[in-house]
C-alpha cells in the first residue's frame, strides 16, 4: 500500500498540481477578459503562442530566458492592446456573434502569420536552468518546481493588483456594471483595452513559461485552448477563484485518472465534467448566477 | 430603369459570365497533367506537408524543364487537408470533380489516407501516398487505384526489432499516437519484438495534441523496460522526448522509435534531448549516391534550405515514378497507367526501390540509424529482401 502511496499516488498528485496550476496560467487571462467585458477570446490560445515566439527570438538573440519571459508578456500585451482598439472594439456595439466570429477569425490568422514569420518547423526554448530534484523516487526537473512557484507567484501577483490597487479595483468595477462606472466618470473603453492588454500579456507570458516543456509551435495555442475553456467554464465565467480551483481539480483529476484509465480517456473526463457542470450549475463552482 | 430590368440585366451578365470561367479552364487542362496535392500545411504535421509540397514541385519542375513526359507539362494544384480525414475527403472530391485533376498524390495523417483512397478508388483516381505508413493502406484496406511510395510500419517494424532485440535489450514498453499510425506502429512492433524473443511488458496511447507526459513517464519508469518504443510524431514527439529527457529517463532506459521520432523536421526543438536515440530509416541526406547528392542539391532551393528528409524523397520518387509510368504506358489513362507502376524500378536518392505488383508497396533498403550531435550515424542495415514483409493484400 505505501509503495502505490509513494511510488505511483504521489507523484501522479505531484504532477497534476504542476499541470493544473500551468492550465491556470493560461486560462486566468481568458476568465480576466470574460469578467470584465463579456468578451470570449478565441485568440487567447494564439497570444499565448506569439508570445512564445517571441520570446523564442529574443532568447535566440540574447540567450537570457528572463529577458525572452519580459518580450513575451509585453508582446502579447501590445497585440492585445492593438487587436483590442482596432478590431474589436468596433464590434461592442453590434451583435455578441461578431465578437466570437472576430476573435475566432483573429486566432486563425494568427497562426497562419506565425507560420509565414516563424515557420512550421517547432522550435527549442530551453529552460533557464536544467537542475532535476531527487523526490518521490523521481529526478524530477527543478524547472516544473519553479514554474509551480512562478505560476502561483503571477496569480498572486494579479490577485493584489485586481483587490488592492486603484486601477485593480476600477476593473472590477467595470465588470460589476460598467454603466455606473461610466457615469462615475471612468473612461471605460481605456479599461476595456487595458483589461484585454493584461489578459492578452498574461498569455505571451505563460506561452514563455510553458515552452520549455511543450516546445515552441504555431498550434501551441490550439493545443491548450479547449481544456483552458473547460476549466473556465467548470470554475465559473469571470470568477478568478473559481478558475483556479477548477485548474487544479481538472490538472489533479486527469493525472491521478491515468493510473486506472488510458490517458485518452482521462482528458475525456474533463469534458464529460464540463458539460455537467453545464446541466446542472451552469455559473460553474464558483460562479454568480448572470442577470 | 425598373428594378425587375436590373435584374435581368444583372442575371444576364452573372449567366455571361459563368459560362466564359467555365469554358476557360477545361482547354488549359487538355495541354496539362493536373496533378492533385493534398497535404497537411497547418497543424501538427504541417513541416511534413511542407516537404511533400517542396519535393513535389522539384520533381514537377525538373520534369516539365525537360518538357515533360508524352508532350505534355505537369501542373500542380494543391489542397490542405489539416491532417482532418472529414476534410481530406472533401478536398480530394474537390480536386477531382471541381479541379479535373488526372492524378492525386497524398497524404500524411493515415487516417486521411485511407478515407481518400476510396475518394480516388469510387473516381477511378490514381493515387500515390508519399507519406503515410498504416499498414491497412497496403494490406485490409489495399486498394487497385492507390500505390504506396513510402514505407509499410510492419517493414519497418521488421527491420528494426530483429536488429533491436539483438542489441539493445529485451524488456520493451510502448508508448503510441492515439490513432490509425500510432497503433498499427505499436501493434507491428510488438509482434515482431516478440516473434524475437523479446517482451511486451505495457503499452500506453497519447491523443494528438497532448502537452504534458510526466503522467505517462512516471507509469514508464515504474515499469522499468530495457527498451522504450515510440510511434509519436510531429509536435507531440518533440515534447515528450524533451520531456522524457528532462526527467532523466534516458539514463536508465535505451529509447528507440519510428522514423518519425528522428526526422528533419523534430531534431532542432529536441537538441541534445535527441541523442542516442536510435531508429530505422529508408533515406538520410548523407547517404553517397549520385542520384542522392543531385536530389540534395536541387532540394533545397525550394525548402529554404532545409535537407530533405524521408518524407520529401518518397514525395520525389512518387512524381518521378508516376512520369516512368506514363512514358511506359504512353498513356494517362488509369489501367494503363497502373499496369505500368506494378513491377516499375527506379534509381531514387534513396537507393533501388520497386513498386511490388501484389499490394502496390514499394520495396527498398532499410537504415538503422543513432542520432548524435544532431545527425545521424548509420549503425546497421536491412537489405529489401530481408525486410519486405508478405504481401497481404487480397483485394485485387
Amino acid at each position: 500500500m505505501t509503495t502505490f502511496l509513494a511510488g505511483t499516488l504521489l507523484p501522479q498528485l505531484l504532477h497534476g498540481l504542476v499541470y493544473g496550476m500551468t492550465l491556470a496560467l493560461v486560462a486566468i487571462g481568458l476568465s480576466l477578459v470574460f469578467g470584465v467585458m463579456h468578451v470570449i477570446n478565441f485568440a487567447h490560445g494564439e497570444l499565448l503562442m506569439v508570445g512564445a515566439f517571441v520570446g523564442f527570438t529574443a532568447h535566440a538573440l540574447t540567450g537570457s530566458f528572463w529577458l525572452a519571459l519580459l518580450a513575451g508578456g509585453a508582446a502579447g500585451a501590445a497585440l492585445g492592446g492593438i487587436i483590442e482598439r482596432f478590431t474589436l472594439r468596433p464590434l461592442y456595439a453590434r451583435n455578441p456573434m461578431y465578437l466570437l466570429l472576430g476573435t475566432y477569425g483573429l486566432s486563425l490568422v494568427l497562426v497562419e502569420v506565425a507560420r509565414i514569420v516563424w515557420g512550421a518547423v517547432p522550435q527549442k526554448l530551453p529552460p533557464p536552468f536544467e537542475l532535476s530534484v531527487h523526490i518521490l523516487g523521481l529526478d524530477y526537473p527543478a524547472y516544473r518546481l519553479a514554474l509551480l512557484a512562478f505560476t502561483s507567484a503571477i496569480l498572486a501577483a494579479l490577485w493584489l493588483f485586481l483587490t488592492r490597487t486603484q486601477a485593480g479595483t476600477i476593473i472590477r468595477g467595470v465588470a460589476q456594471d460598467r454603466m455606473i462606472m461610466e457615469a462615475l466618470g471612468v473612461n471605460v473603453s481605456r479599461v476595456f483595452t487595458g483589461t484585454f492588454a493584461l489578459g492578452a500579456g498574461l498569455a505571451g507570458a505563460s506561452g514563455v513559461l510553458l515552452a520549455p516543456l511543450v516546445a515552441v509551435y504555431t498550434t501551441m495555442g490550439l493545443d491548450v485552448i479547449l481544456s483552458a475553456f473547460a476549466v473556465i467554464i467548470i470554475g465559473g465565467l469571470g470568477s478568478f477563484p473559481g478558475t483556479l480551483l477548477a485548474s487544479i481539480i481538472v490538472g489533479m483529476v486527469e493525472s491521478v485518472s491515468t493510473i486506472w484509465i488510458p490517458p485518452t480517456s482521462a482528458k475525456t473526463l474533463t469534458f464529460i465534467a464540463m458539460v455537467v457542470i453545464l446541466l446542472v450549475r451552469p455559473a460553474g463552482l464558483l460562479g454568480e448566477e448572470t442577470r | 430603369m425598373g428594378p425587375l430590368r436590373r435584374f435581368a440585366i444583372a442575371f444576364a451578365a452573372i449567366l455571361v459570365g459563368g459560362l466564359g470561367l467555365m469554358a476557360g479552364p477545361d482547354d488549359a487542362s487538355s495541354q496539362t497533367i493536373k496533378l492533385g496535392v493534398l497535404a497537411p500545411l497547418s497543424g501538427t504535421y504541417a513541416n511534413i506537408g511542407n516537404h511533400e509540397v517542396w519535393a513535389i514541385r522539384q520533381a514537377v519542375e525538373q520534369l516539365n524543364r525537360k518538357g515533360g513526359v508524352l508532350g505534355r507539362k505537369f501542373e500542380i494544384v494543391t489542397e490542405d487537408d489539416e491532417a482532418n480525414p472529414p476534410i481530406g475527403v472533401r478536398k480530394a472530391t474537390k480536386l477531382i470533380a471541381q479541379d479535373k485533376v488526372d492524378f492525386l498524390v497524398g497524404t500524411v495523417h493515415s487516417g486521411v489516407t485511407l478515407q481518400i483512397m476510396s475518394v480516388a478508388e469510387k473516381h477511378k483516381k490514381i493515387l500515390l501516398i508519399p507519406v503515410s505508413e498504416a499498414a491497412a493502406i497496403t494490406e485490409e484496406n489495399c486498394s487497385k487505384y492507390a500505390f504506396r511510395i513510402s514505407g509499410n510500419a510492419r517493414l519497418q517494424a521488421n527491420g528494426l526489432g530483429a536488429w533491436m532485440v539483438q542489441n539493445l535489450g529485451k524488456r520493451y514498453y510502448f508508448i503510441g499516437a492515439d490513432y490509425a499510425m500510432g497503433r498499427s506502429g505499436v501493434a507491428t512492433m510488438a509482434e515482431v519484438v516478440k516473434k524475437n524473443g523479446g517482451e511486451d511488458i505495457g503499452e500506453v496511447f497519447a491523443p494528438l495534441g497532448t502537452t504534458d507526459f510526466a503522467s505517462y513517464l512516471g507509469k514508464i519508469k515504474a515499469a522499468a523496460p530495457d527498451v522504450l518504443f515510440l510511434t509519436l510524431a510531429g509536435n507531440d514527439v518533440v515534447r515528450f522526448v524533451t520531456q522524457l529527457d528532462s526527467f532523466g529517463l534516458k539514463k536508465q532506459i535505451k529509447v528507440a522509435g519510428s522514423p518519425q521520432m528522428i526526422e528533419t523536421n523534430v531534431l532542432p526543438a529536441m537538441g541534445a534531448a535527441a541523442d542516442d536515440l536510435v531508429s530505422v530509416t529508408r533515406y538520410v541526406y548523407t547517404l553517397d549516391r549520385p542520384e542522392n547528392k543531385t536530389f540534395v542539391e536541387g532540394f533545397v532551393k525550394y525548402s529554404n534550405g532545409e535537407m530533405p528528409n524521408q518524407y520529401s524523397e518518397s514525395s520525389y520518387d512518387a512524381i518521378m515514378m508516376l512520369a516512368m509510368a506514363i512514358e511506359k504506358a504512353q498513356s494517362l489513362e488509369e489501367g494503363k497507367v497502373i499496369a505500368a507502376l506494378e513491377g516499375l524500378s527506379f534509381a531514387a536518392p534513396r537507393g533501388n526501390v520497386t513498386i511490388r505488383a501484389g499490394d502496390h508497396q514499394t520495396l527498398h533498403d532499410k537504415y538503422i540509424v543513432q542520432v548524435k550531435g544532431g545527425k545521424y550515424q548509420i549503425i546497421g542495415k536491412k537489405v529489401a529482401a530481408e525486410v519486405a514483409g508478405p504481401d497481404l493484400c487480397a483485394k485485387f
